[in-house]
């Protein structure tokens, strides 16, 4: 198997991470520009708790706002973080892993292996608290959040995978060559890790987009009046006996992304596990 | 002449797109018998082991095409009647023996999980057959990191002849292990096919074992089976070219010695 | 006696497992001089791989040190580590893991001549891993292939390819034969004796098949017990097939 296999296996998720990022991106400013959805943002008392199809398609909040656009503007703040944690996690992760991992990582590489393994002790969302006492509500409040919850994981699995492929024949040729550590890590070990980094941090996708929502339902997400998905679950949450469409429909959108998350999770590993024999 | 163990009729494998185009086996066909030993011999990558793989009936499992037949005495053998031969009738010496062993499973396990019985009727069964391929029983209680690859591979041939098997199959039996140890082992192998009217298939580089053990030589180029004769008679006139090269490179390596 | 080059100096090397540690190599002491031809023999399993990593800076021996031109291998300056790692190089005995699989022949063979200063432009390195490969009996094409799409023969040549390219005084081969077949080991056998004949390459040849000791090697030590007994016997008459009982286990 070579980098060809490699490539043609990343080419897919890949495809669809593009997809799904031009979505959540161009969604919202494209609806904007066409002039299609209200405005997410300001209140319109007159029309309060307007049920879908009476109006406006999926209806309207407690202060009167359009429920559609507040789902498609949510999309942006709810999933951003959550992909930006994710990418930055990838990378602290690999690039960690390859410290702490190789055979002749002396004290000061391990450190990342520590903090991780201290991380992996301590309860997520008691970090998540401490991080927003620290930085304020926000988005990089949530991004850092994901990051902390996925970067241990990635960290300690990694770390095997770069241990394992140090013991391979290739590698030691490598150093008996006088290739110095970074090309070692660069060009040697690298490659072999990208298909797992791709799938680990898909399998994650999931978590880091529930985490993300979750905190905004607690209020420690990016301050009203901008949109999140668990932000508006929390806002509607006093109106539900009343109005059920508020909460339900960006949590249909949640369990959509979760669905999609999932789907191209299995999908990647089944692609490894089929195309996997050489 | 004796019975047939198992034919091997015009098997073409081929793996699945994306590699190679070509076949990795085309049109092999041959049959090996009672109280034979019969050496394959090819460059590497002429597709002895898959000829190997097919003989377990493990092609699918490397998901592979194939096409042909094989019969076993004389009957065609499919996906359930392949698993009771396997490990029964068909004992194996893979190629690497350090990773065809677990990892996490001590060495006499190896041995007693072929024989199929309980822990305490076993470990004498074990330590005899342990003995016999010139192990030290206490061996059996060592993880296989521990032990060389000598010993794995005779660890391995133990696990084969553990069933009285009709069939052995040992793929480079002999690549790992010192002279001693190589002459030790084919005697076995010798003794058991011998004995027990059993046949067996020898993947190999080497002239010794080939003229030593073997009373027929199969030489397999580019996927095609291009020899089947004596040993005797494959040493005196070698009919296709790369045979030829064999036998003149063999000599040459056995007078180098 | 010359300027000493590379020197292993009372090797001990000590396995550590749970069941307890083990002592494979006690205290072997070795001196070979560029193009020095040496057959390092011993039954399987007696540490002969160990001590060619060893020898090669990859493993830490537990005691006893390895020198290259005077200097540790395990401590020496960047210089002399830059040396040491061009003049003494090494071929595994499966040709199957030895090769990144992600790479191309080319890059294979041509990122060592790149590292240490053989060829600079990538006209250069092109031109010369073509040369390479060619000189291995491979043809030129297969330097765009990665080592799935080639035999195992094929391979070893690679290997081999990569480990000349940098014109090393000593090339470990550790059974480098083991995986091939008799026409491809004839034809590499009779390049490395071309090889030793118009360069002066060392080679350190360890092996269990003794066939082809007396074409490459000049004098033969056998490994037993953990420490190094030279073999007084030419190596020829050393073919005699050994009888008796087993030396090891």
């Amino acid at each position: 198997m070579g980098a060809a296999v490699v490539r043609t296996r990343l080419a897919h998720p890949a495809a669809w991470a593009l997809v799904v990022v031009a979505l959540v991106v161009a969604g919202p400013i494209g609806l904007d520009a066409a002039r299609v959805l209200d405005d997410p943002v300001r209140p319109a008392l007159d029309r309060r708790l307007e049920p879908p199809l009476h109006g406006s398609v999926l209806g309207t909040d407690h202060l009167g706002r359009d429920v559609l656009s507040r789902v498609v503007h949510g999309t942006v703040p709810t999933l951003a973080s959550a992909l930006l944690g994710l990418l930055a996690a990838a990378i602290l992760g690999v690039a960690g892993a390859l410290a702490a991992g190789f055979p002749a990582a002396g004290r000061w590489q391990r450190l990342p292996s520590w903090i991780a393994q201290g991380l992996l002790a301590w309860p997520g969302a008691l970090t998540a608290l401490v991080l927003v006492a620290v930085l304020g509500r926000g988005e990089w409040a949530l991004v850092m959040a994901v990051v902390l919850q996925v970067w241990p994981d990635l960290q300690w699995t990694l770390e095997r995978e770069v241990r394992a492929l140090s013991a391979q024949p290739f590698v030691e040729a490598a150093r008996a060559l006088g290739y110095g550590p970074l090309r070692i890590l660069t060009s040697e070990l690298l490659p072999h890790l990208l298909p797992s980094v791709a799938i680990l941090t898909l399998l994650h996708l999931r978590q880091s987009v529930m985490l993300v929502s979750t905190l905004a339902f607690l209020g420690l997400g990016p301050p009203p009046p901008t949109p999140t998905w668990g932000g508006m679950v929390a806002e509607g949450r006093p109106y539900l006996p009343d109005a059920w469409w508020p909460v339900v429909f960006p949590v249909v959108a949640l369990s959509a992304c979760l669905w999609f998350g999932g789907a191209l999770a299995r999908g990647l590993t089944a692609r490894r596990a089929g195309g996997g024999s050489s | 002449m004796s019975a047939v163990v198992v034919e091997v009729r015009d098997l073409r494998v081929t793996y699945p797109a994306g590699r190679t185009a070509r076949p990795i086996l085309d049109g092999v066909s041959f049959a090996l018998r009672e109280g034979e030993c019969v050496a394959l011999v090819g460059e590497s990558g002429a597709g002895k082991s898959t000829v190997a793989l097919a003989l377990l009936g493990l092609l699918a499992w490397k998901s592979a095409r194939a096409e042909g037949a094989v019969r076993w005495r004389g009957r065609p053998v499919d996906g359930k009647a392949w698993e009771r031969l396997r490990g029964r009738a068909i004992g194996y010496v893979p190629q690497e023996p350090q990773a065809a062993l677990n990892p996490y499973v001590r060495c006499g396990e190896h041995v007693r999980e072929t024989l199929r019985l309980p822990r305490q009727v076993a470990a004498d069964r074990v330590a005899e057959l342990l003995r016999r391929v010139g192990l030290d029983p206490a061996v059996g209680s060592s993880f296989p990191h521990q032990v060389s690859g000598g010993m794995a591979q005779r660890l391995l041939l133990a696990a084969a002849l553990a069933n009285d098997p009709d069939l052995l199959l040992l793929d480079e039996p002999t690549a790992a292990v010192d002279q001693t140890t190589q002459a030790r082992m084919l005697a076995l192998v010798r003794q058991h096919v011998t004995q027990g009217n059993a046949s067996a298939l020898i993947i190999t580089h080497d002239l010794s074992t080939a003229v030593g053990t073997c009373q027929r030589i199969l030489v397999l180029h580019a996927g095609r089976l291009v020899e089947d004769a004596p040993t005797e008679e494959l040493l005196r006139r070698p009919r296709h070219p790369y045979a030829a090269a064999w036998v003149a490179a063999t000599e040459a390596l056995a007078r180098g010695a | 006696m010359a300027r000493e080059w590379l020197v292993a100096d009372g090797v001990g090397v000590e396995l550590r497992s749970p069941a307890g540690s083990k002592r494979i190599l006690h205290d072997v002491h070795l001196s070979l001089q560029p193009g020095d031809a040496v057959a390092l023999v011993g039954p399987s399993g007696i540490g002969k791989t160990t001590l060619a990593r060893v020898l090669l800076g990859l493993v830490r021996p537990t005691s006893g040190d390895v020198r290259f031109l005077g200097c540790s291998v395990f401590c020496g300056s960047r210089a002399c580590a830059l040396e040491f790692r061009r003049s003494v190089q090494i071929v595994f005995q499966d040709p199957y893991l030895a090769l990144n699989p992600c790479h191309t022949v080319e890059r294979i063979v041509g990122e060592p001549l790149r590292l240490h200063g053989k060829a600079r432009t990538p006209e250069e390195v092109r031109w010369r891993v073509r040369r390479l490969l060619e000189d291995v009996g491979l043809d030129p094409s297969l330097s765009t292939r990665r080592p799935g799409e080639l035999s195992g023969g094929q391979r070893q040549r690679v290997n081999l390819a990569r480990a000349v390219s940098v014109e090393p005084g000593l090339l470990v081969l550790d059974e480098p034969f083991s995986a091939l077949d008799p026409v491809t080991t004839v034809d590499l056998v009779g390049w490395l004796r071309r090889l030793r004949e118009q360069k002066g390459l060392g080679l350190l040849l360890i092996t269990h098949d003794l066939q082809v000791v007396g074409w490459l090697a000049d004098r033969t030590v056998e490994l037993a017990r953990g420490v190094l007994v030279e073999r007084p016997e030419a190596p020829r008459s050393t073919s005699a097939r050994p009888s008796g009982k087993s030396r090891e286990q």
